[in-house]
């Protein structure tokens, strides 16, 4: 019954505490990273949306292309400020802060475009009713956050899902110390580069239901939003 | 009583390199109901968004009478768009917007439900009404904020023959309390009812203006006279 | 509404920071953090020893590893507060330059040159080093990485009057760590130097075999604690507590004692 020690052996690695602590705190992060991140990109949005100048269309051409910025250079970017400047003395590279920072800065392209593209199609819908309403440019606004809620809560579970799934930031700035900064990416790489399949494949496969749970979620909001 | 409502002259409005309307200069009667006719593509709708303010002039001016310039103007537009909202909240956004309060909002919003016999609806998905209710929906909106200035582009489209005449009793009804009211029409038979003059709007030009009754006798222009014919009218006749 | 989601997200993400960041007066106080290289923390010596020492002193040990290169680069920043490496050179450097006071000998292994099993391994280390450089038992991969690793691999080369520059196309690098260099040097059937803890944690490695194993590649660890007169932002008194616990009795023997299957890992400086 060789399989079946194989199998029980690799379940048995899920009841490690290790393992959920890791999952709690990648968790953490990025929900933290993802509020921030798409507070700035409603703010970038709000004031994108009506926006016509040249300065306007640069400023959101850069924004897209900073969508796909390697998640590396965001981190390295974190390292060089947060190991320079007045935090140099202090141990805050050993807290889980930075990470949420930078990781929100990573999301902050993706949440501000994934926003306006909302915002600018629900514009096109009602947008010259509110105005012929007499809706000013703010009130215009909220309506239309309140109009597609959905479609922005959709757009945070997408954000959230991008920075649960990434490891360049988090593994530069947070540097995996085991039970200070080790978040469920980098600990798979840890694992992986060492040699130890089986944790890898176990923390992997909580990483894939986490993804598919959030997937799910954001499917079945489009579903109800569709109505 | 006021003897013009608005004046404007040589309204011409360019859209994404094209003129669409051509100085247009005309003085619309201060009381009664103006309606606006033509075919499709014509410029009717244009103009009624230009009047509303939604769209720039590319050159020309609008004048509004004294006691209509700083006033309240309201828009019932061919597809209203609704919120994702309760029948009621639409009314609510639309008098909140234009500065009441949320109580009195409430309470504006019920009056105008019972007037345009929505009550029944007041907390369905304003997206889920039948065509006809929308057209009742959009007038309550419209009429909801008193304006002083109305301006409807095809309110009865979408209505069966005995809505579109209640509709019609409340828009003389809004016109005799005052409010101007300018109206686009395809039916010549509620022009007929309903206009005191018309400016008929052809490729963006004009092509009569004057007293309801000439329009039908003598418009004076053969595409005006065309028109009249193409819809059925021998001139002198009533629908 | 923007604005009250705006207030309402920064009141909740300062608050959550502050609360992350409060300095909590006893418990903080009491976590060492110790540059380590990859190898040592991927042998598990540390997750062994490190528990032993928190049970009996209450000091929690932060283990940040990286390749030897980094972590002491980490040192002179003064991100970590002492160093537990096995570059020689280096680590000599330091204190004449005055960022440790002293290097502590801890522990020793060997290195291993491993390669393909069709071949035989050899008694001597010239011989097999004449044998590597002419390129007739296929590839050696370098780690390349400046790893305490990787210094000790270059060490060799030169000490038998070899250069690296210019090897030719049989000597090849992959920057990776030990684990994977191995796992790399396993599936192509190259050659490649290895510690010998790591070695055996890994022994699985079906296509490989031992070619020398000898008291010419020593594989030395010492452990410096950094000079809080030169390094800013330093906790001393910790780092010369672990460090005397680590060369002194208790730790050289649980040192001594941790086992990878059947073997002992490390030797301790001081056999008790």
């Amino acid at each position: 019954m060789n399989w079946l020690s194989h199998i029980s052996d690799f379940a048995l690695l899920f009841f490690d505490a290790t393992l959920w602590e890791v999952t709690g705190r990648s968790l953490f992060v990025s929900l933290m990273a993802t509020l921030i991140s798409m507070n700035l990109g409603l703010i970038l949005a709000r004031c994108l949306l009506q926006a016509h100048s040249r300065w306007a269309k640069f400023f959101d051409a850069l924004l897209g292309a900073f969508v796909a910025i390697p998640a590396v250079v965001i981190g390295l970017l974190a390292l060089l400020f947060f190991t320079s400047s007045i935090f140099k003395e202090s141990q805050i590279t050993l807290t889980i802060v930075p990470m949420m920072l930078a990781q929100a800065l990573l999301l902050t392209p993706l949440a501000a475009t994934l926003c306006l593209g909302a915002l600018r199609t629900h514009f096109k819908l009602i947008g010259e009713e509110l105005v012929s309403l007499g809706a000013s440019n703010s009130a215009m606004f909220n309506v239309l956050i309140r109009e597609c809620w959905p479609t922005l809560i959709a757009t945070s579970i997408l954000v959230l899902s991008r920075g649960i799934a990434e490891v360049g930031t988090v593994l530069i700035i947070g540097g995996n110390v085991e039970g200070r900064t080790q978040v469920l990416t980098t600990l798979i790489a840890e694992k992986a580069r060492i040699g130890i399949y089986e944790q890898a494949i176990a923390l992997s496969l909580i990483l894939i239901i986490i993804a598919l749970i959030l997937s799910l979620v954001v499917r079945t909001l489009q579903k109800r939003f569709e109505t | 009583m006021r003897a013009a409502s608005v004046q404007f002259s040589n309204i011409t409005v360019d859209l994404r390199g094209a003129t669409r309307l051509h100085g247009l200069t005309h003085t619309l009667s201060g009381t009664g109901i103006t309606a606006l006719v033509g075919s499709n593509g014509a410029g009717k709708s244009l103009l009624l968004k230009v009047l509303h303010g939604l769209i720039p002039i590319t050159r020309g001016q609008v004048r509004w009478a004294k006691d209509l310039a700083g006033e309240r103007r309201a828009l019932m537009r061919q597809q209203p768009d609704f919120l994702r909202r309760s029948v009621q909240e639409n009314l609510v956004f639309a008098l909140e917007i234009n500065g009441w309060k949320s109580n009195q909002a409430r309470l504006r919003s019920e009056e105008m439900l019972d007037w345009m016999q929505l009550e029944q609806s007041a907390n369905l998905m304003a997206n889920t009404l039948s065509p006809g209710e929308r057209s009742r929906l959009a007038m309550a909106r419209a009429l909801a904020i008193e304006p002083a200035v109305l301006l409807l582009d095809e309110p009865t489209a979408s209505l069966d023959p005995e809505s579109a005449l209640a509709m019609e009793s409340v828009i003389s009804f809004v016109q005799d309390r005052g409010t101007k009211v300018i109206l686009v029409s395809h039916s010549l038979g509620q022009v007929r009812r309903l206009a005191s003059d018309v400016l008929m709007l052809d490729q963006g030009q004009s092509i009569f203006f004057g007293p309801t009754d000439k329009f039908f006798s003598n418009p004076g222009n053969p595409r005006a006279s065309a028109f009249l014919h193409g819809a059925g009218f021998s001139l002198d006749e009533a629908v | 509404m923007l604005v009250r989601f705006t207030i309402a997200t920064w009141i909740c993400v300062s608050s959550i920071i502050a609360w992350l960041l409060w300095p909590e007066p006893e418990a903080d106080k009491r976590s060492l953090r110790l540059g380590s290289t990859t190898s040592t923390q991927d042998s598990g010596l540390l997750d062994y020893l490190l528990p032993i020492y928190e049970l009996e002193t209450g000091v929690q040990v932060l283990v940040i590893a990286k390749g030897t290169g980094a972590v002491i680069r980490d040192g002179l920043a003064g991100q970590v507060d002492a160093l537990l490496v096995h570059n020689r050179k280096l680590e000599d450097n330091l204190v004449d330059q005055g960022y440790a006071l002293n290097r502590l000998p801890i522990m020793s292994n060997n290195f291993l040159i491993v390669g393909s099993s069709e071949f035989r391994g050899y008694e001597n280390l010239a011989g097999l080093l004449r044998v590597l450089a002419s390129g007739q038992r296929g590839l050696f991969l370098s780690r390349g990485d400046n790893s305490g690793t990787h210094a000790a691999e270059i060490e060799m080369w030169s000490s038998f009057n070899y250069d690296p520059h210019n090897f030719s196309d049989w000597y090849s690098k992959t920057g990776t760590g030990m684990g994977q260099t191995l796992i790399t040097a396993n599936s192509n059937r190259s050659a490649t130097l290895v510690d010998s803890a790591t070695w055996a944690r890994h022994g699985d490695k079906d296509k490989l075999r031992i070619w020398y194993s000898g008291h010419e590649l020593p594989n030395d660890y010492g452990y410096l604690a950094l000079n809080p007169n030169v390094v800013s932002g330093v906790q001393n008194e910790l780092a010369t507590d672990f460090g005397n616990w680590l060369a002194g009795p208790t730790g050289q023997a649980a040192i001594g004692n941790y086992l990878i299957g059947d073997m002992q890992a490390f030797l301790p400086h001081k056999t008790p």
